[in-house]
């Protein structure tokens, strides 16, 4: 398939910029159209960069433990301005403290994140994933165009 | 000695200047006459035989064979367009400021798809030029390819600017197939990434076809040694100018803002690095380019006389209980000077009402022209957020335009400026402790009419017109 873009970024007041790198990094060399954008993201920042690029996926980092309260309503807001079918991830140290895994994937499925992920998970089989859903999701409703 | 005539033909007014050209570029002249509405070229004539002491019924093109002529206008209200983008934040603020940079006046804009009543609204407008932008390289279709669909329906004579997503070219380019149509390279190719270069050029190609259309300016034309030039973008060239002659001398070029305050709009342009990176400084949004410009189209001393007492009325009524002015007698100002746009003040109460609503423009275009910053506390401690630019590194104002020129003295435009930095809210990035030099001889935007063909001379006598772009002060620093 053509290279889908995605937009990349960490949210909220988190300047943790290294990991942030290696996924540019990564996902570049997996063949996706990177969009980085950087540390302390909002976002409407992350929905603005989609919709210009036509991103078929928003990948969130969050490394700080605030991740829940700034990804609260993202996924509504993402409806709100017309990103029905775009595939969200987030990623990181989404808490403060010890709550088990199951329970933060949990937590954050319910936001309507598609899929939730640990420092200690494996970035290839993000990346098959992240194919794997992009194929998947519906298309976008097609604008008519001639034959 | 090598000469060349400038002419500005503005609303009101047509100004002239003789320029001399030898080893030291010189002003050797200037004259004014009343613009002549129905034949502009008369008006042309006129002061152009007032400078050169020809006999007033010397026609232009008489004159264009004598010595090189070069001409700006800024009647017609100057050109409207209409400026279509996607995301407000993004490709809607680069298709504003590239309209604003290439000397246009925003008739509309719109964000996402174009609805048939905002189609409405555009046509009634009648814009001059629709800018159609949205979408980086290979992003975004479904929106750029609806607003197309929806331009080539639209009733008038507008021509259509296409400069979004590259990937699309084609497909805009059979879509818009009925209308005049230019297809330029993207402004936003990749997210936060500016290429406003080409999308200006083919505003300006545009306009240069439509502004001689009519009122006698054909005739102006065919006597020019160039161009026909919208009046912003003459000033605009000449701060290319400005920034190119600094390039040469040591240190790079000055950091200024040019204010141009007339009686329908306020204009602001800057010269100067968006943003200096620093640790601890963030920059969210686009990076706004070194030169640029806006238009406040609500501000202006005459015609804008009540829009700009609208927009300033939290600022006229602090200013007036300061004073212990009468509102209702200020209110009577603003009426007559609408509809008495040649009016000066006659009194002393109504100079301070003059004052009061060129402060109130003043506040504002700074405001808006200027970017802010915020401080924010992270885990990570604090980190201050830029958006837009940031004028701090201003070292000199250069003021045009009639009030600013007529004025003499600088209190009114430093009042509105401390009032600016001290406004409540996100911290403002304008200049610290700038100079102020008024343009008293309205000679800048005729020199920017000559900036493009003579770029040192023009760049040399706009630094002497205002005392010198920098101070010896400057000059050392750097």
């Amino acid at each position: 398939m053509n290279a889908p873009t995605i937009v990349l970024g960490v949210i909220g007041a988190d300047c943790h910029s290294v990991g942030n790198k290696i996924l540019d990094a990564f996902f570049n060399e997996k063949g996706f159209r990177v969009v980085n954008l950087g540390v302390m993201v909002s976002q409407d920042e992350f929905i603005d960069a989609a919709i210009e690029t036509g991103a078929a996926a928003i990948l969130v980092s969050s490394l700080y433990g605030h991740g829940e309260i700034d990804c609260e309503g993202f996924r509504g807001r993402c409806v709100e301005r017309g990103l029905e079918q775009i595939v969200l991830y987030v990623g990181g140290n989404l808490v403060v403290g010890k709550t088990p895994h199951e329970a933060v994937a949990e937590k954050f499925s319910a936001m309507g994140f598609d899929r939730v992920f640990f420092p200690n998970d494996d970035l290839e089989k993000a990346a098959r994933l992240l194919e794997e859903d992009i194929r998947a999701r519906p298309r976008e409703p097609v604008t008519e165009r001639p034959a | 000695m090598k000469r060349l005539l400038s002419i500005d033909i503005g609303s009101t007014w047509t100004k002239a200047a003789l320029f001399g050209l030898e080893d030291i570029p010189s002003v050797l002249g200037t004259s004014q006459v009343p613009t002549t509405q129905d034949d502009l070229s008369r008006g042309v004539a006129a002061a152009a035989c007032a400078l050169l002491g020809l006999a007033s019924d010397t026609s232009i093109t008489r004159i264009g064979a004598e010595l090189p002529v070069h001409v700006c206008s800024s009647a017609k209200g100057g050109l409207s367009i209409a400026a279509i983008g996607i995301v407000p934040d993004l490709t809607v603020s680069v298709a504003r400021l590239v309209a604003s940079s290439a000397g246009g006046r925003i008739a509309a804009h719109t964000a996402y798809k174009i609805t048939d009543r905002q189609l409405a609204v555009i046509e009634a407008m009648k814009p001059d030029i629709v800018l159609l932008c949205g979408g980086t390289d290979g992003g975004n279709e479904t929106y750029v390819l609806h607003n197309a669909r929806a331009l080539a329906g639209m009733r008038g004579a507008a021509a259509v600017v296409y400069a979004g997503n590259a990937t699309l070219e084609a497909e805009v380019l059979r879509i818009l197939s009925g209308r005049p149509l230019q297809v330029v390279r993207n402004v936003m190719p990749e997210v936060g990434v500016l290429d406003i270069e080409p999308a200006r050029a083919a505003i300006r190609s545009i306009f240069l076809q439509r502004i001689v259309e009519g009122k006698g300016l054909e005739a102006v034309r065919a006597a020019c040694a160039g161009d026909i030039r919208p009046t912003p973008l003459a000033v605009y060239e000449l701060l290319e100018a400005i920034a190119a002659s600094g390039d040469a001398a040591a240190g790079g070029p000055p950091s200024l803002l040019l204010i141009d305050m007339g009686g329908a709009t306020t204009d602001v342009y800057s010269l100067c690095p968006a943003f200096s990176p620093d640790e601890g400084t963030v920059l969210r949004g686009i990076e706004p380019p070194s030169l640029m410009r806006t238009v406040e189209g609500d501000l202006g001393l005459r015609v804008g006389a009540a829009s700009a007492a609208e927009t300033g009325h939290a600022y006229v009524e602090a200013r007036l209980q300061k004073e212990g002015a009468s509102a209702e007698a200020f209110a009577a100002w603003v009426q007559s000077a609408r509809e008495h746009t040649a009016v000066l003040p006659g009194n002393d109460a109504e100079r301070l009402f003059d004052d009061i609503l060129a402060e109130a423009c003043l506040f504002h275009a700074l405001c808006r022209h200027a970017g802010t910053a915020e401080e924010v506390w992270t885990p990570g401690g604090k980190v201050r957020i830029q958006r837009g630019k940031d004028l701090r590194g201003v070292t000199l104002i250069a003021a045009s335009g009639g009030w600013l020129a007529r004025r003499g003295s600088d209190a009114p435009l430093k009042r509105a400026l401390s009032a600016a930095q001290r406004d409540t809210g996100a911290m403002r990035l304008l200049p610290v402790s700038p100079r102020v030099a008024a343009d008293t001889r309205y000679l800048l935007p005729l020199l920017g009419n000559i900036a493009a063909a003579h770029r040192k001379e023009a760049a040399l006598l706009a630094s002497e017109c205002v005392g010198g772009l920098m101070t010896a002060g400057e000059m050392h620093a750097r």
